[in-house]
């Protein structure tokens, strides 16, 4: 190659070098600026650019292998006083280039994050939308309709109550003979501590009699039986 | 006066468990909400308990009238 010759080539080199130097800040500013939801789509973009950029880089060089590469790099440093703005340009594309493809390493990575999120919220909404249409009520439907008279009621229609247990039938008709009985359902709520969706299930299956006190079992002695 | 809205707190974690709250509901009223819940979470409650609000009775704004003497 003539004198003449290798100065054209070396001029488009640099050419090419300063516009190569502006895509990967122009893929910097799109990924800095961009909303993280839109991101996903410039990605492949951003690889398929930089993988480009790379294939030019290495022609510009006119090297094929990583070693070749090296030392046409430091070939170029040596001789670097007739042709500073092309080393300059290229310096700049190396570190701007390593710098972004880390950054976008860095950067898919937290996104991925913010993707698992969203479609989590988006399995949520989709399930919430689904049962919020679903018209019949799906709540706790006791098993006997008798309607339980609180004041009269003995230990086993206590404990058939749904959620009511022995002691909870026990503790009510201790409760019920220290005060005659009681005034309220609201009263026998209370003194078994029943929970709120209990008192939801059960409160329609109560209401309040005239309290007829249980007859005490007595034995010979006098002493009243407990039942524990 | 400040009025607080009334609103029902529901957190679903990751694992599917269902955490509901009323918020602004004083008094009795909180419990009317189970059902709604229960239908809107396609679930069953199975644990509960009374917050602070079920003690308090709610404020009724009375509208002041002002009259002329």
């Amino acid at each position: 190659m003539n004198q003449a010759g290798k100065q054209n080539s070396k001029t488009n080199d640099n050419l090419l070098l300063w516009v190569l130097t502006f895509i990967p800040l122009w893929n910097s500013l799109v990924f800095i600026v961009m909303p993280k939801t839109k991101r996903r789509k410039f990605e492949t973009l951003g690889i398929i650019t930089f993988a480009i950029q790379g294939i030019m880089l290495i022609l510009i060089l006119r090297c094929y292998t990583f070693s070749s590469v090296l030392a046409k790099l430091f070939f170029v440093l040596h001789i670097s006083t007739s042709d500073q703005t092309g080393l300059i340009a290229l310096f700049a594309e190396i570190i701007i280039y390593f710098m972004v493809v880390i950054t976008l390493i860095v950067k898919r990575k937290k996104y991925k994050k913010v993707i698992k999120a969203q479609e989590n919220h988006k399995a949520v909404n989709q399930y919430i939308a689904v049962a919020s249409a679903s018209p019949k009520p799906i709540i706790n439907e006791n098993a006997a309709a008798d309607v339980i008279d609180i004041n009269s009621a003995d230990q086993e229609a206590f404990a058939s109550l749904q959620g009511l247990t022995i002691v909870d039938a026990k503790k009510a008709i201790s409760y019920r003979d220290e005060h005659n009985g009681f005034n309220n359902i609201d009263e026998f709520f209370m003194c078994i501590g029943a929970k709120p969706h209990i008192i939801v299930s059960i409160k329609e299956r109560l209401y309040v009699g005239d309290y007829k006190a249980l007859n005490v079992v007595k034995e010979a002695n006098g002493k009243r039986k407990i039942d524990f | 006066m400040v009025m607080i809205m009334k609103q029902i707190q529901i957190k679903i974690s990751p694992d599917g468990q269902i955490q509901a709250e009323t918020i602004g509901i004083k008094g009795k009223k909180c419990m009317k909400y189970i059902p709604e819940i229960e239908r809107l979470t396609n679930a069953v409650v199975i644990d509960s308990d009374f917050t602070a609000e079920y003690l308090e009775t709610e404020e009724q704004v009375i509208a002041e009238q002002e009259i002329m003497a």
